[in-house]
């Protein structure tokens, strides 16, 4: 009997649960009888579950933009907040004109090359699962104003610093319980990117010791805080997979 | 200064009214507040050229838009949405939604990789990233929108005018091409 056709686009709606049964099952025999096409399939679900966590990633600008932002909504073109008309659109200001050389104090820079070396490390595993489908098909504007569905991505933990712990400590447990599970050389790798992460962690809260209100520095901790959560849940899920 | 990591639910309630009251004070917490994950999802949709400016255009919007905001959702959530519209618009005023949209899929199709060239799996820690900002526009609002950001289809489709097939097209092409970067760099 000869091989179906590779099933091409149909590959990644099966990997997604978009097919009905019909065509599911008839991608699941494929695969059955197709090495090649099951590889795809694996490749590509690593791929989704690699980005699934980026939804709850955070940036900071170079440069300050509230300077900008805030030129624009005194111009008299921004529609006030209170109102609901239509918007009107604010001229585009160049955010040259304002952009400044950033001066960073030590604590920052010890931050910033903390940083480096911790997300760099924490690069092989800070990816979590893929974020939860927002429910139904909904007119977009309808969506502005609605909807209620919790935010697309991992699930949420709070950083106040109890609930925070607490996850970690759940974590750490699973893990504990579960490394014999994991290659050697799996449990080394993520051992160093924990160290490293808890480093950063310890360096940035001693900056904030000294100086509490720095936007940076509290992004930056959170940012830190958020990497190890998702490296222990990713470690977690690996020892779920085995 | 109201920092993110110090935020708490109430005192965002009362910046909110002050806001649409048109305290811009208020608003700059609420910004301050928001602008890393509204930055960081500027940066992945966009990329880094053009995403403080659209972080500004967003910031923009959503003073406009506050008075409209119920509390129904959380304003995480509400100035999420928001975001990907804004930058959707972008999309459309620079021609790379829908005019440009099958273009951009042959172009992602001629850059896939033979089956036969794929190798096992890719390091984690390969530049996942860049690959994705190496990819066509169109394919990769797709791609962000259904894999990171949980879009369905038929929202995309909404959202970029383009039919549910083009959208799961878009998105196997723009995973394929990834697996096809990917797996070019586990074997360099």
């Amino acid at each position: 009997m000869s091989l179906a056709p590779h099933p091409a686009d149909a590959l990644s709606a099966y990997i997604d649960g978009d097919l009905d049964d019909a065509e599911a099952r008839a991608v699941a025999d494929h695969l059955a009888a197709c090495a090649e096409c099951r590889a795809v399939a694996a490749d590509l679900e690593r791929l989704r579950s690699d980005v699934g966590g980026w939804a709850i990633d955070t940036a900071l600008p170079a440069a300050d933009l509230w300077p900008g932002i805030a030129a624009r909504l005194s111009a008299p073109e921004a529609t006030p907040a209170g109102t609901t008309g239509a918007p009107s659109r604010a001229p585009v200001v160049s955010i040259a004109w304002y952009r400044r050389r950033v001066s960073l104090g030590v604590p920052e820079l010890a931050l910033a090359a903390s940083l480096v070396a911790a997300l760099g490390g924490a690069l092989l595993y800070q990816r979590s699962a893929a974020p939860a489908p927002v429910a139904g098909p909904t007119p977009v504007l309808a969506q502005l104003e609605s909807f209620d569905a919790p935010q697309a991505g991992v699930a949420r933990v709070s950083f106040a610093d109890a609930q925070y712990d607490a996850a970690v400590g759940d974590l750490e447990r699973v893990l504990q319980n579960q490394r014999q599970q994991l290659n050697p050389r799996t449990v080394l790798v993520l051992e160093r990117n924990l160290r490293i992460i808890d480093e950063a962690v310890r360096e940035a809260r001693a900056a904030l010791s000294s100086d509490p209100a720095n936007p940076l520095l509290n992004a930056q901790l959170a940012d830190v805080r958020q990497r190890k959560l998702q490296l222990l849940r990713k470690a977690a899920l690996i020892t779920e997979g085995d | 200064m109201t920092s993110p990591f110090h935020s708490r639910p109430e005192s965002e309630a009362d910046d909110v009214a002050r806001a649409v009251a048109g305290d811009a004070a208020a608003f700059e917490r609420l910004y301050r507040t928001h602008v890393p994950r509204i930055l960081a999802l500027a940066r992945r949709m966009a990329g880094a050229d053009s995403a403080d400016e659209l972080a500004q255009d967003i910031f923009v919007r959503v003073w406009q838009k506050l008075g409209g905001f119920r509390g129904d959702s959380s304003l995480a959530t509400w100035v999420h949405r928001l975001a990907v519209n804004v930058i959707i618009e972008r999309f459309r005023a620079l021609g790379t939604a829908r005019d440009r949209f099958l273009a951009d899929g042959d172009e992602a199709i001629t850059r896939m990789p033979a089956p036969t060239e794929a190798v096992r799996g890719w390091d984690a820690g390969m530049d996942l990233h860049g690959a994705v900002n190496r990819l066509p526009p169109g394919a990769r609002a797709v791609f962000m929108l259904h894999d990171v950001e949980g879009y369905k289809h038929e929202e995309i489709g909404t959202l970029l005018g383009v039919s549910v097939g083009t959208s799961k097209s878009q998105l196997h092409r723009a995973r394929m091409t990834l697996r096809g970067h990917l797996s070019r760099e586990a074997r360099a």
